[in-house]
């Protein structure tokens, strides 16, 4: 069914920059069908973006956008959120945003429990400086500053956000969009962090010199690596060799939410001032 | 009038709470933490936010997330906490983000002297990052002064809308004495708010080419965008010619065309003075006791100190250059002459220079030696 | 009245072809088929899509799900009238939902090589 994206976009600003099959705009198509599925009033919202491709997602989404420096988007979105604390805070970050230059952000953000809603949109390579390795590129794989194939060991960055205690952790692909929004929906729904990462492809700058140069191409190797969770679960330690399971990994709604738990604190210390006071 | 005991840092703590100040983030380093200490325990009382974060940069970033949303916020670090900062400082210059960033001076470079005084970050603080920016930063010189240039912080950077350094250091940081500071009520009158545009066709750079940005409070009114790059008045990116140089221009246009609004400086018993002494911060301290000394002894020394360091106040030193023989004029500083080359530059001659690096505050008797020197030719 | 506007009183699918940057990802879900790539010498890519048969759209908005760029419009169902599927396009369908292991419908000659 035909779905009108024209109202929460900012019509005047596209086409977007991302390149021809980008997986990119699937996201944001994604993040605005998950909103409207979730009832936001658009003006409940604000995106936040850090640095790369998926940085510019922020100012195609009409509402309050901000677009940070690299790796620091959930810093920011963090002091946005507490102070507003019934607003929805949504931060987009890519895999070298996020991992790397961000990794110490993203798993405090885990351990703390603040409820944004963030998502890593992988796309394996820095797709925006033009191909240099990323924590995500595969071993092997070629990327500019890996001429040789990528010798680095590969981020499972879902099992981090588990391991760092995040409450909601997810990951999906941008091979269907309405698998993506329901994934997305679910974790807006969630009171606290939540984390969902997108594996997205780049057939421009990750695809194209590793012979997946069209979009349906580099979506066949999405497709290869990335297996439903359950059907991983049967897997053999050796097939699960650089396949990762899709779908909602870990839900924990149990785990106070940080602005709840600081609302309470306050009230708490305020209500022992008083009794200290009279 | 409140009198009271207290140290530098527990004064900017408290500036922040009489301020306004709704939000606090950062991380801990000394000597800068009692800052940190002491809002931790009062921000929640209040019903503010305080969130000690898990590094520097996420130190800045988070407070100046809370002031894009519109939040009077703050942080506050020691020198190679600002290092770490700059990138955001940079941010927070493009998108036009007020924020105050308290810097207790310690020495350096690297982990240096962590737990002793030093003026090492005065130059870091004219230009704290990269590219083309036109900071503001001030320099308190009494531990008074910590209570009231925070607060006069605050102010200017909700008025020019970017971030606003107040440069203390280990001595007045964490120097106790008997302080009486202005009535809460009289500084709550000179309180400066952020403007807001509620009208229909508000874009938040769309401001005469002198004036600051408006951004209105996250989640009211039109929603707009808020970038790091370069823009045009919408907010969003722009690499137009005219458009760039237009906006670095009002950078600098908005602070150099209001310069009265943000000049602050300190002349003491100038009028008769036969030598001046030019510092600043807590070195003035010693500069003050010298002077009463040689004084009495019948040597008329007077000292000029500013309060905002950067923009400097050039014209008034270029005056001082007139009034003064640079052969009788001292520059005293606790680094190797950061401020000493600014001074040069508005007096258009090399004054005499004292400096100490050791650690160590300089003391009135070293700056009675040298002005000694000075009078004797030696 | 915008171009998308326009369009939209009188076609079940259009293409706003400034917004287009003929990634192709479309052309392949097509299940009737109707989405071709025809060259253009006007485009700076060289090619534009070319909506062939348009009243052979059914409006599943398949080739909308997958454009990453904004540029398909399939109008509502509720405000047009839609062709049920071709006999061919069933035909197709059939084929590729033998091939369980692609999710995605795909072109006839490389489901056939899977």
């Amino acid at each position: 069914m035909a779905y009108d994206y024209e109202s929460k976009l900012r019509t005047e600003r596209l086409p977007t920059q991302w390149c021809p099959g980008c997986g990119d705009g699937m996201v944001l198509k994604a993040i605005i069908r998950a909103i409207d599925a979730n009832g936001w009033d658009m003006k409940d919202v604000c995106v936040v973006s850090g640095i790369g491709c998926s940085g510019r997602i922020s100012s195609y989404i009409n509402c309050n956008t901000v677009h940070t420096t690299h790796g620091r988007a959930i810093a920011y979105a963090t002091g946005i959120k507490l102070m507003h604390p019934e607003k929805h805070v949504i931060v987009v970050s890519g895999d070298g945003d996020g991992l790397a230059i961000g990794g110490n952000h993203f798993i405090h953000a885990c351990r703390r429990n603040v409820g944004l809603n963030y998502i890593i949109i992988n796309n394996f390579i820095y797709g925006l400086t033009n191909s240099q390795a990323s924590p995500t590129t595969p071993q092997g794989m070629w990327a500019v500053t890996q001429p040789f194939g990528n010798i680095d060991r590969t981020f499972d960055s879902c099992n981090l956000a588990i391991g760092a205690g995040a409450t909601f952790v997810a990951r999906s692909t941008t091979l269907n969009l309405i698998k993506l929004e329901n994934i997305l929906s679910e974790s807006f729904k969630h009171k606290g962090f939540s984390f969902v990462e997108v594996f997205s492809g780049c057939p421009v700058n990750f695809g194209s010199k590793n012979g997946m140069g069209k979009p349906e191409e580099m979506d066949d190797w999405i497709d290869g690596i990335a297996v439903p969770s359950d059907k991983f679960k049967k897997l053999s330690a050796e097939e699960k060799e650089g396949k990762f399971p899709i779908g909602v990994l870990k839900k924990d709604p149990e785990t106070e939410e940080y602005c709840t738990t600081y609302e309470k604190y306050v009230k708490r210390i305020q209500k022992e001032a008083e009794k200290r006071g009279g | 009038m409140r009198k009271l005991k207290a140290s530098g840092n527990e004064l900017v703590a408290l500036a922040a709470e009489d301020a306004g100040c709704v939000f606090f983030g950062g991380y801990p380093i000394t000597p800068s933490s009692e800052v940190m200490h002491i809002l931790s325990a009062r921000f929640p009382l209040l019903g503010r936010k305080f969130i000690q974060m898990e590094d520097e940069i996420a130190g800045i970033s988070v407070p100046l997330g809370a002031s894009m949303s519109g939040a009077k916020s703050m942080t506050n670090t020691s020198g190679p906490g600002m290092s770490l900062k700059s990138e955001q400082i940079g941010q927070a210059h493009m998108a036009e983000v007020p924020l105050v960033i308290v810097n207790v001076m310690r020495g350096g470079p690297s982990t240096g002297l962590p737990t002793r005084p030093a003026q090492s970050d005065v130059l870091q603080a004219e230009a704290p990052t990269h590219g083309d920016v036109k900071t503001i930063a001030l320099i308190p010189g009494t531990t008074e002064e910590c209570y009231t240039e925070t607060i006069r912080a605050f102010n200017l950077a909700e008025r020019f809308m970017q971030p606003v350094i107040v440069l203390l250091d280990e001595t007045l940081g964490h120097m106790a004495r008997d302080v009486v500071l202005p009535d809460l009520a009289d500084i709550q009158k000179t309180i400066v708010n952020r403007r807001v545009n509620m009208s229909e066709d508000y874009l938040p750079y769309n401001v005469k080419d002198d004036e600051p940005a408006i951004l209105n409070p996250f989640f009211t009114g039109r929603p707009y965008h808020i970038t790091g790059l370069t823009h045009d008045a919408t907010g969003f990116p722009t690499e137009d010619a005219v458009l760039c140089q237009q906006l670095i221009d009002r950078h600098f246009k908005k602070v150099e065309a209001h310069l009265d609004e943000i000049e602050l400086y300190e002349k003491y018993r100038l009028d008769d003075a036969e030598y001046l002494i030019l510092c600043y911060g807590s070195v003035s301290l010693s500069a003050r006791e010298t002077i009463i000394r040689l004084r009495n002894e019948g040597i008329k020394v007077g000292m000029f100190r500013p309060l905002t360091l950067w923009p400097s106040p050039e014209m008034e030193m270029s005056e001082l250059a007139k009034k003064f023989d640079p052969k009788k004029i001292l520059v005293v500083e606790m680094n190797k002459g950061q401020y000493l080359r600014e001074v040069e530059r508005s007096m258009g001659n090399r004054p005499e220079f004292l400096s100490k690096v050791n650690g160590r505050a300089i003391s009135p008797l070293e700056i009675m030696e040298k002005l000694r020197e000075m009078r004797h030719g030696i | 009245m915008s171009e998308t506007q326009k369009t939209e009183q009188k076609e079940r699918v259009w293409i706003m072809k400034e917004r287009c940057k003929m990634c192709g990802k479309c052309v392949p879900v097509c299940i009737e088929k109707i989405l071709v790539i025809q060259p253009d010498p006007e485009s700076i890519y060289g090619q534009t899509i070319f909506i062939d048969r348009p009243d052979r759209c059914t409006g599943c908005s398949d080739c909308d799900n997958v454009c990453p760029d904004f540029a398909i419009f399939v109008a509502k169902k509720k405000d047009r009238v839609f062709p049920k599927r071709s006999k061919e396009a069933q035909e197709r369908l059939a084929k590729i939902s033998e091939n369980k292991e692609q999710p995605l419908p795909k072109k006839e000659g490389e489901n056939e090589k899977a």
